[in-house]
């Protein structure tokens, strides 16, 4: 199973990652997200994935597509997550760039199941849940109701997300079994804040699961 | 703040021909402007037909109404996801206010005093004969009620950004690129160049870059030009 944890911020949590074989980092644009990470930040720990394997995923929501433009050149990012209205418009404007696109789908009931496929360029999905008005659009440690994805119709490979820990990790395997699973807040000692020990914690479940 | 600062007009009634120009200049825009040749001519139909091709659409339709009336209309047009648009600021301090929306995939551009009015004609109808003070009192209130950014002349850029501060977008038309027209000759008129200088953030252009020979030989030679 793939494992992407969103929300680093600093090379110490990079490291600890790579060790436990996460596979993606996510680095979030979004000044509204405590998790939010400066160009210069993201600038470093890009630089520094390059040399490990682990890959970096930059995740915006309703970000300018020139603002977009530039940070996917800047930083050379070959994987973004979109996680606000982006359409299929703007997605298919970023296929020249040669990035993987993850789109988030907000999940609160059977019928959110259906955006899917308005989405035909993008290459993994994202299911996450649906944030309540004064919610952020993720890592609000909260889940959906995991059942409403047996009614799930597509091709494409798809993570987890949303209130994802080390209490309920078992469940997801043995009742899901999802090609991805996306932490944040799981793996956090305060809102924001990435904890070591925990993500070692929540590796070592996974494994044992 | 994007590297691409040119906004192409697309005004024209030949879809064909405006089609062919958003395939060839789409990588080097920073948007192309809608208007309302463009979109009483072809519609929506046609705005999401460009938009497909590029997503990134300054839709200048200049709306004026009671508050009510342009917040129903913007939260309508934020679904088709231009990445600007732009409101009258005469429409009042309540019409600006209301037209803030949650969805920020638009940024809400004030349109501050059309070019066409000279000094008699402000001082009959805004009882001030001087254009330039109009118009900073006019992107005073734009900032204050929260709008994103202004529309406006060349000249007024420069007071306009020590009115308003960094962050506020300013968006320009009446660029020529030709040097061979005279300054006295166009007198609201300034290069690229000199716009971008004075503080404004985008430049939209037309007939220059869309009647070339080659609009993206042009389009290239002004990026050049902007980016240091």
């Amino acid at each position: 199973m793939i494992i992407k944890i969103c929300g680093i911020k600093n090379e110490e949590t990079l490291i600890c990652c790579e060790k436990n074989n996460v596979n993606f980092f996510g680095m979030i644009f979004y000044p509204r997200s405590p998790r939010n990470i400066s160009l210069e930040n993201a600038s470093i720990l890009q630089k520094r994935s390059k040399k490990l394997n682990i890959k970096g995923v930059g995740v915006f929501v309703n970000k300018n597509i020139n603002e977009l433009e530039e940070i996917i050149k800047n930083l050379k990012l070959r994987f973004i997550q979109l996680h606000g209205t982006e359409d299929e418009a703007y997605i298919n404007n970023l296929k020249k760039y040669d990035v993987k696109i993850i789109k988030s789908i907000s999940i609160s009931k059977k019928s959110d199941l259906s955006v899917v496929n308005k989405y035909q360029s993008v290459d993994y999905f994202l299911f996450d849940y649906k944030p309540l008005k004064d919610e952020l659009p993720g890592g609000n440690s909260k889940s959906f109701d995991w059942n409403i994805l047996n009614h799930l119709e597509t091709n494409k490979p798809w993570f987890l997300s949303g209130g994802i820990n080390a209490n309920n990790i078992k469940q997801i395997l043995d009742d899901i079994n999802p090609f991805g699973i996306d932490l944040s807040s799981g793996v956090e000692k305060e809102l924001g804040i990435k904890d070591n020990h925990i993500i070692n914690n929540f590796i070592s479940k996974l494994k044992n699961a | 703040m994007s590297r691409k600062r040119v906004i192409v007009a697309l005004d024209s009634d030949d879809f064909n021909k405006i089609k062919n120009l958003v395939k060839i200049l789409k990588n080097d825009v920073y948007a192309f402007k809608i208007g309302y040749e463009f979109f009483f001519n072809f519609g929506l139909t046609g705005y999401k037909n460009i938009y497909s091709i590029c997503p990134k659409i300054f839709l200048d339709l200049k709306l004026h109404d009671i508050p009510n009336t342009v917040k129903k209309g913007l939260n309508a047009l934020n679904k088709i996801k231009p990445l600007l648009t732009t409101i009258h600021i005469s429409g009042g301090d309540h019409m600006m206010l209301s037209s803030k929306s949650k969805n920020k995939f638009t940024k809400i551009l004030g349109v501050s005093i059309l070019t066409s009015l000279d000094s008699k004609q402000t001082k009959k109808y805004y009882n001030e004969n001087k254009i330039s003070l109009l118009v900073k009192k006019f992107a005073k209130m734009a900032k204050k009620n929260n709008l994103d950014g202004i529309v406006c002349s060349p000249k007024e850029i420069k007071d306009i950004r020590k009115e308003t501060g960094k962050k506020f977008i300013i968006v320009t038309p009446g660029i020529r690129i030709d040097k061979k027209i005279k300054n006295d000759d166009q007198k609201r008129v300034m290069t690229p160049e000199k716009a971008i200088e004075l503080g404004a953030n985008y430049l939209v252009i037309g007939r220059p870059i869309t009647a070339a020979k080659d609009p993206l030989e042009v389009l290239k030679s002004i990026n050049s030009k902007l980016i240091k």
